[in-house]
């Protein structure tokens, strides 16, 4: 059975009401694994918030949004948050910004922000992306001007299917009206123009690939530059 | 490539705040269908409201099984239901409506 995935969740990391029924809703559509916009100032060893969800049987891999305004930064960001999160992402509202993100292999996943019509993913951006590029649902169904931001989501998917970048479905919700079913938001993308298989794998084994390879890089020992670490023994030698 | 005349059924669950009736969900669905497809897209569908527990909230819907995607795709486009805040979403899919209860109960044990 396929295991899936949503990497892009902001609830109020206060209200345990609210996340409480997101987790719930979120058992019920079979999503193992979480992605909580944590911020620094409130990353810690234990977050009653992450308890809940956990407690509901859901993954949690901590995730931060960079959203830098220039080069210096985002590299300013990465150097110090990298090794302290298990996924991050990069906010891309400025070309300059767009340009780093996409070729820096520190990041993750990227995603072009709805209003920000003169910056989106196309030609030597999608050609030169190694990061995921993110579609969060919430972004493009809220607020007016659905066709606009369906002819875009169309428009970046065409990008991404012609250079072979890595594609990812999220959510970004804060509340349970704002989460969908994983495999609904691959069937948008699919109807949206990505193939069916690459759009299944955008809502699991990639996000799901992407949790992994980080779990094993913030792991203690760090090996040297070009060592990639496969696999840890039981007691972490 | 399905079968021009095989079916699909879809168990859809609806997040409300308050308790919404079967008729404003097959509005609501269809609204979201033919948003997204057009009339055209939305007669080829053949989408049809089974039923609807006003206490779950959940409602099984069948169509036409090659556009099983594209009615999730509508349904997940949902955000408003009779003019207040909603979210709508599949939660499991069978062929027949009988593996799809048999779904529900094991998912319930």
């Amino acid at each position: 059975m396929r295991a899936y995935a949503d990497l892009h969740l902001c609830p109020p990391l206060d209200d345990a009401a609210n996340a409480g029924s997101m987790a719930n809703l979120l058992s019920e559509l079979e999503t193992r694994t979480v992605g909580l916009v944590v911020p620094p100032e409130r990353m810690g060893p234990s977050l009653a918030i992450v308890d809940l969800f956990k407690s509901s049987g859901i993954d949690v891999a901590t995730r931060l949004d960079l959203k830098p305004r220039s080069r210096e930064e985002l590299l300013k960001g990465l150097r110090r948050f990298r090794n302290r999160y298990e996924v991050i992402a990069v906010e891309c509202t400025v070309p300059v910004v767009s340009r780093v993100a996409v070729r820096d292999r520190r990041v993750d996943i990227v995603y072009f922000p709805k209003h920000q019509s003169r910056n989106i993913f196309w030609g030597n951006l999608a050609k030169s992306c190694r990061a995921a590029l993110e579609f969060n649902m919430s972004e493009m169904i809220s607020g007016p001007g659905l066709e606009t931001a369906l002819h875009r989501v169309r428009r970046e998917i065409e990008a991404a299917a012609e250079t072979s970048a890595t594609v990812v479905g999220s959510t970004k919700a804060s509340n349970p009206l704002e989460l969908r079913s994983a495999r609904d938001i691959a069937a948008i993308l699919h109807v949206f123009g990505l193939p069916f298989d690459a759009a299944l794998r955008a809502v699991s084994s990639i996000p799901l690939a992407i949790v992994t390879k980080n779990r094993l890089r913030i792991g203690k020992p760090r090996p040297e530059e070009g060592v990639r670490i496969l696999r840890r023994s039981e007691d972490g030698e | 490539m399905a079968n021009s005349h095989s079916q699909r059924y879809l168990l859809i669950r609806f997040f409300t705040k308050d308790p919404i009736s079967a008729e404003t969900v097959k509005q609501t669905v269809f609204r979201s269908v033919e948003d997204m497809l057009g009339k055209l897209g939305s007669a080829q569908m053949k989408a049809r409201l089974i039923a609807f527990e006003q206490t779950t909230g959940r409602a099984v819907f069948r169509c036409d099984a090659g556009s099983a995607e594209k009615l999730r795709a509508a349904v997940a486009l949902i955000t408003h239901a009779n003019g207040k805040p909603a979210a709508a979403m599949v939660t499991r899919s069978s062929g027949t409506i009988k593996s799809l209860k048999l779904g529900i109960q094991r998912h319930r044990k």
